[in-house]
């Protein structure tokens, strides 16, 4: 199926290693600028570990070269890559496409 | 085609068999077809109560659907074996298939016992088992007000809990004379009783229920001794029966009173015929417990793999947490012959210890606790591996003999002892894991699944990783996280030294990778401590609540609370406080510090809340940061006609001097104004108390989870003396504590203690005093208030807000109204479906 991208505006309002919360479809999604490779991240803002709608607000770093994202609730550590917890392997977070075109930021939830 | 073993059921233990059998087959001879009765693979019938607090069906899986698939393992889902022909060796699903076995295990568990009382077929009676139980028992009580529980066993005390969760009064009824008749002793039993009653759960013992009573729908019971309780929905939970319907019909030999007989190879008495968990009877007992499944499953797998193993009984010992109260037993409860015991039974702290021991007082031979089972690991130990006690066996249960753990040492057990019963993990496996690189609990957790069943070994397994890092030699290293190679006084000094400003540029001279939420946070604070601008300057190394300058909730959501120096507030001033709170529609409540804290508040409302607060001449009270809190006091010899010193004014003045100072933990702080000690200074991390001649000074204390009184600093000091070496106390303190370290563990840690301390501050002992004098002064003089910094600031208040693509609200976060004010909506109560 093709991408359905949808722009949440300009990649300025982004800060450097922090997260940001946007409304697509009704659907929370949580961006995050790294200064690796990869540079835009975005994953579901519901934890469900704790079924908050909080991880955007958590602190960005790495566990062993891998980008994460931990709650900041109860520091549960999910993987930006591929969106599984490294605090238990149980949990899981989706992750979605993201990507810059001309200054935007586009982001895609199917 | 592979020879098949054909698995009889997908609950725990059939489950486990499969996934222990995979650990063990290496030639994958075998093919394995499991069938299961219920909609759904297997899941964790422990921890079924969790279904009424949130968790999903899917998130009780024993293991993922495709892990079957994955594996190789044929799932036959909502299809149920109806009959097996040894002869031919098939066996017959519901659904007409005919299979072919090889080997056969049967694990067809148990079914609920349901007494034989006139009206349990009404309306509103359930069982308390399986999903569907519980989807029907949810739908039925939400018009229900009041639930009975029959049955006082563990399970039925589950069942209770999950009863008052959904919000009825709840009742348990008992036909023994006490709860957990099993497990406990008449007051043991009676301890617990009390304190479920303390949790408004009413508990009927002696009770032998007559009928059932109600028109179509149960409306009341009525019990033998002609009393009766009105009721709208029952549960019963009165014991299980083994489900050997399949086994007897094709002629298996099973039990009196039910269960297929095995022997100790779990073997049936037809030699392909296996049979584990609850439907088994080994030595005419039935095991109604998980960890023992588990080990008669381990003992079929082995063999079917060709190790030889048996199953020899299975120790009974359990702990768990029932209506939020610990309860553990094993072994004997009650001693016999010429055993003696040992008992605790403190009614006021509701805790109940027992120990039964040989009548040399060598051997324990069991116990129970409630109430408090935090010994249960150790004890399980002794008793398991017939250790020697110690020559007062009572100090393995007395609050004093928690600490000195005598004889209880995990590395004076065999190789042999079983840390993990759930999953049968023996102390050797432990330490040879560790040998092969398990380098942190979890690791262990991974390669060895100690500790993923009940979770009771593991704070023993930490003790035991903790004592074989140490015994290999292996430094037990002090690097903060992956990313920095220095402990946080280390990172300290290189701050300092090099007069480091950005994370940044620490990590890219100091550190590896991204950081993570250990080292960012640590770092921030360093900085404040030392160079003290406005902590969002930044905000991307800030924890949770840093982030924000607010405490955030369980719910997303933030409270607020102002400083109150001293905890003296005018009028007009607790005015503004209520009439924000109730512009904002914020709950309020007065804290242990003194103030009065604000929730509920939404990020997006934070700056307006802080703009009005601001204005009417409050400032931030920094509860959000690693730094000092209150200074609580007394009204002092102002008012009361004991007081001896000005308290009040000393602890205003104290708070207003070092508000806002970053240190490694929150630190608190109290004046008293005379010995009666009215502000509590001695739990305070530094606290003043007033003299005739001055001021006492007492450093180290603490409330919380390790309470500890504050040990005498100095006597009869002037305040110019209290003010200095108060300064350097918490300098020296901010300079060398580990993060996340409170003054007191700082302070029993410090090599050489309180002596070591007053040399260093008093003395001057290590020359850093004028260092120590000008740091708190340029964080006093440089103080400002975060929030009066951060409402004038464009730049940082684009932070608060929740989409920063949308001005709609978050959703999730929803409020229900309690005693007059709001408080966050349970998951239960939250009217809203989450989109992903």
């Amino acid at each position: 199926m093709d991408n359905n991208w949808t722009n949440i505006g300009s990649v300025e309002q982004y800060p450097l290693d922090l997260g940001s919360c946007v409304l697509v479809d009704d659907v929370q999604v949580a961006v995050f600028h790294l200064t690796d490779d990869q540079k835009w991240y975005a994953v579901q803002n519901f934890n469900p570990q704790n079924q908050r709608m909080v991880l955007s607000r958590g602190i960005v770093g790495d566990e062993k070269g891998t980008p994460i994202i931990i709650c900041p609730l109860h520091k549960y550590r999910y993987s930006l890559k591929d969106g599984k917890c490294f605090t238990d392997e149980d949990y899981s977070i989706k992750v979605f496409e993201v990507k810059e075109e001309a200054g935007e930021l586009l982001v895609s939830v199917n | 085609m592979k020879p098949r073993i054909i698995i009889v059921g997908n609950g725990m233990v059939g489950y486990k068999f499969c996934e222990k059998f995979l650990e063990k087959d290496t030639t994958s001879k075998y093919q394995l077809v499991t069938f299961c009765e219920e909609p759904r693979p297997a899941y964790d019938r422990v921890h079924l109560s969790e279904y009424f607090s949130g968790k999903t069906a899917e998130d009780l899986y024993m293991n993922k659907l495709s892990w079957y698939g994955d594996n190789d393992i044929e799932l036959h889902i909502g299809e149920k074996v109806v009959s097996i022909d040894r002869d031919k060796k098939t066996v017959t699903s519901s659904k007409g298939k005919v299979l072919e076995y090889d080997k056969l295990v049967m694990a067809t568990g148990s079914a609920p016992f349901v007494p034989p009382v006139p009206g349990v077929d009404k309306d509103g009676v359930f069982v308390y088992r399986t999903i569907e139980d519980l989807d029907l028992m949810l739908d039925y009580a939400k018009n229900a007000k009041t639930c009975a529980v029959i049955g006082g066993g563990l399970l039925g005390l589950e069942a209770a809990k999950a009863a008052q969760d959904l919000g009825m009064k709840t009742h348990v009824v008992e036909f023994a004379p006490r709860l957990m008749p099993r497990q406990l002793d008449t007051d043991g039993g009676l301890l617990l009783k009390s304190i479920i009653e303390d949790r408004d759960i009413s508990v009927h013992l002696n009770k032998n229920t007559k009928n059932i009573a109600g028109d179509g729908a149960v409306t009341k019971m009525e019990f033998a001794d002609d009393t009766e309780i009105d009721v709208d929905m029952i549960i019963i939970s009165a014991g299980i029966r083994p489900r050997d319907e399949l086994a007897k019909e094709c002629g298996l030999e099973v039990g009196e009173r039910g269960g297929i007989k095995v022997d100790k190879y779990m073997l049936t008495s037809d030699p392909n015929i296996f049979a584990i968990g609850e439907c088994a009877l080994y030595e005419g007992m039935i095991y109604g417990l998980v960890a023992p499944g588990y080990q008669m499953a381990e003992v079929v797998a082995g063999l079917l793999c060709g190790v030889e193993g048996t199953f020899e009984g299975a120790d009974m010992s359990t702990k768990l947490k029932l209506i939020g109260t610990d309860v553990a037993s094993f072994g004997e409860i009650e001693a016999k012959d010429d055993q003696r015991e040992i008992v605790i039974n403190d009614d006021f702290q509701k805790i109940y210890k027992k120990l039964v021991i040989s009548g040399d007082g060598k051997l324990l031979l069991g116990g129970i606790l409630v109430g408090d089972a935090d010994a249960y690991g150790g004890l399980l130990q002794i008793y398991q591996n017939q250790m020697a006690l110690p020559p007062e066996p009572i100090q393995l249960i007395s609050p004093a003999g928690d600490d000195s753990q005598a004889g209880t040492s995990v590395m004076d057990l065999p190789d042999s002892a079983q840390i993990c019963s759930c999953e049968a993990v023996t102390k050797g496996t432990l330490c040879a894991a560790i040998d092969d690189g398990a380098c942190s609990v979890g690791d262990l957790k991974a390669c060895t699944k100690a500790g993923t069943g009940c979770g009771g070994c593991v704070p023993l397994m930490t003790d035991l990783f903790k004592a074989k890092m140490a015994e290999s030699g292996v430094e037990v290293s002090n690097r903060l996280c992956e990313h920095f190679d220095l402990s946080r006084a280390e990172m300290f000094d290189v701050i300092k030294v090099s007069g480091i400003k950005t994370f940044d540029e620490l990590l890219a001279k100091h550190g590896e990778g991204l950081g993570c939420e250990i080292c960012k946070p640590t770092a921030a604070s360093i900085f404040a401590s030392l160079w003290n601008k406005p902590i969002l300057e930044h905000k991307k190394l800030q924890d949770t609540n840093d982030a924000f300058l607010a405490n955030m909730q369980q719910d997303g959501t933030y409270s607020v609370v102002p400083r109150v120096p001293g905890g003296e507030i005018t009028p007009e001033k607790l005015i503004v406080l209520g009439e924000v709170a109730k512009k904002y529609k914020l709950y309020t409540k007065i804290t242990g510090g003194q103030r009065i804290d604000l929730f509920g508040a939404r990020v997006d409302e934070l700056p307006l809340i802080w703009k009005e607060l601001i204005d009417a001449g409050f400032e931030s009270g920094h509860a959000y940061g690693k730094s000092l809190r209150t200074v609580k006091s007394c009204v002092g010899s102002t008012w009361c006609r004991y007081g001896v010193q000005d308290s009040t004014t000393l602890a205003i003045d104290l708070e207003k001097r070092y508000r806002g100072v970053r240190s490694p933990h929150k630190f608190k702080s109290a004046v008293s104004g005379c010995a009666r000690e009215c502000a509590e200074a001695r739990s305070k991390d530094f606290g003043v108390i007033a003299t005739e001649k001055g001021w006492n000074l007492y450093v180290g204390g603490n409330g919380g989870m390790n309470p500890r009184h504050a040990d005498l600093f100095a006597s009869d000091i002037d305040r110019e003396t209290l003010i200095k070496y108060t300064d350097r106390f918490l300098m020296y303190y901010i300079k060398t504590a580990d993060r996340l370290e409170r003054t007191s563990t700082w302070l029993m840690k410090l090599e050489g203690g309180l002596e070591k301390l007053k040399d260093v501050v008093i003395n001057d002992s290590l020359g850093i005093c004028d260092e120590l004098d000008k740091q708190m002064q340029h964080l006093i003089n440089t103080y400002e208030c975060e929030w009066n910094n951060a409402i004038n600031d464009p730049e940082k208040l684009k932070r608060f807000r929740h989409f920063t693509n949308s001005d709609e609200k978050d959703k999730s976060v929803q409020f229900v109204q309690e005693r007059d004010q709001i408080r966050p909506a349970t998951l239960e109560e939250r009217d809203f479906s989450i989109k992903l």
